[in-house]
């Protein structure tokens, strides 16, 4: 089996177990309202090899989505928000393509297109997975304020820990 | 059918996304309290207003009904208004006493026309064949004479009032024996003239002159005006008064045709003559 699978697979079951187990408790807000959360599984959706088709990758975002769900007791919001985030991996790849091209076989990592690339690749999806995940969570634009500044603090706080994770482990596919 | 399989295998991640979104909002929509009712007030609100802009619609389709069934409605209530009916029912009053034998029935009548103010005043009441009316009768209301039935149709007949040149009366003063006839001369329609009451009768000017009933028209004691002034008519010694009619001729409107039962009774003594 295909290493970048592999590594895929892993991925899928231990980030399910971070963010269900561990990332859930990191909260912050006041008010009695939660601004701050970490979401480190759309990684998984990151990483996923170039070659991956779009449909297997919106598929996979959805049955992820609904892993996590499931200890989140939300059904339908973390899978919703991850859906979405999976189609829009292909248009942000399509964005930010490098001047040379990619290599079919490469998977999107720090370490294969290099520190900059990956910042701006993770830092858009998370940001559009942390947008309609909120959004979804509101179900009305009428408190987009209080969405904002959800998106905000909690866009630095998954980034943090994605950017740490990839720092620390640095996986090639 | 070949396009649209093409179209689907190439954007197949695209229904696949599509589909998956539908199910994730169906999953939020259904098993998130929150989201549940964001929802539900929304589609409330939405769909209140569909509403009322789907019924003013359909408002519109029906008024072409609703028109048709208001001026119906419209026209049930005009029937109704009493100004519509034609009172076929009778009311005649009669006394009931076994020692007393009818002789008069009133037929009640409402006059629904009347002449031009003008001499001869004349008068259309309700009243006609079919309902005994024949010419003849007499014509009174609770002031007193109105006048004479003269043409009878149908269901309706024409009555001349007292102020009309053909009417002669017999009319006396009230509690006095003295009698003679009662006669419009034109003019003023308040006032007519009796004439033939002896010269010697103690008339007192306001004395009432009623009916004396010597005619067969009209039943006696029916009250016709008060005496105004005397004058004594100088060829044949007798009195001439002149008469304040209680009626106001042009402001009656109940009639109660006077029927004489006994007219043909009082006709054959005529005949044997």
């Amino acid at each position: 089996m295909n290493k970048a699978i592999t590594n895929s697979i892993i991925r899928f079951f231990l980030l399910w177990v971070v963010q269900v187990f561990v990332l859930r408790q990191v909260i912050w807000g006041w008010d009695g309202i939660v601004y701050l959360q970490v979401f480190l599984y759309p990684l998984f959706i990151l990483l996923l090899p170039l070659n991956t088709p779009r449909s297997l990758t919106v598929f996979l975002g959805f049955v992820l989505g609904l892993a996590i769900d499931w200890l989140y007791e939300s059904p339908g919001l973390h899978a919703g928000a991850l859906v979405f985030t999976a189609y829009m991996r292909a248009v942000v790849l399509g964005i930010l393509t490098p001047r040379e091209g990619y290599s079919i076989k490469d998977s999107p990592t720090k370490k294969s297109l290099g520190q900059t690339w990956f910042f701006q690749y993770a830092a858009t999806l998370i940001l559009i997975h942390l947008f309609v995940y909120f959004s979804l969570e509101a179900f009305t634009f009428v408190y987009f304020k209080s969405i904002l500044l959800k998106v905000l603090f909690s866009w630095l706080a998954s980034m943090f820990f994605l950017l740490a994770s990839i720092y620390a482990i640095n996986p090639e596919a | 059918m070949s396009s649209l399989l093409q179209l689907f295998t190439r954007q197949g991640a695209f229904f696949l996304f599509a589909a998956l979104e539908v199910v994730c909002l169906y999953l939020i929509i259904t098993y998130n309290t929150p989201q549940q009712e964001v929802a539900a007030s929304t589609w409330k609100m939405y769909s209140g207003e569909f509403m009322n802009r789907a019924s003013k619609a359909q408002d519109y389709f029906h008024l072409q009904q609703l028109n048709d069934q208001l001026r119906e409605e419209n026209a049930n209530l005009l029937s109704k208004l009493p100004n519509a009916f034609y009172i076929e029912a009778l009311s005649n009053d009669t006394i009931q006493d076994d020692s007393l034998r009818q002789r008069y029935n009133y037929i009640a009548g409402e006059i629904i026309n009347k002449s031009a103010p003008s001499a001869n005043i004349t008068y259309v009441v309700n009243r006609g064949h079919i309902h005994g009316v024949e010419p003849h009768l007499g014509v009174i209301n609770g002031e007193g004479v109105v006048g004479i039935v003269t043409q009878v149709a149908q269901r309706h007949c024409r009555v001349m009032s007292i102020t009309h040149h053909s009417v002669r009366i017999s009319a006396g003063l009230r509690n006095k024996d003295f009698f003679g006839t009662l006669r419009w001369n034109g003019g003023d329609t308040r006032k007519a003239k009796l004439y033939a009451i002896p010269e010697y009768a103690d008339v007192i000017i306001g004395d009432t002159i009623e009916t004396t009933g010597y005619s067969n028209i009209f039943p006696t004691g029916v009250p016709i005006g008060s005496v105004l002034s005397k004058e004594i008519n100088e060829g044949d010694n007798t009195l001439e008064l002149e008469v304040e009619l209680f009626n106001n001729l042009y402001g009656v409107k109940d009639a109660y045709i006077v029927r004489d039962l006994m007219k043909d009774d009082l006709n054959q003594l005529d005949n044997q003559e």
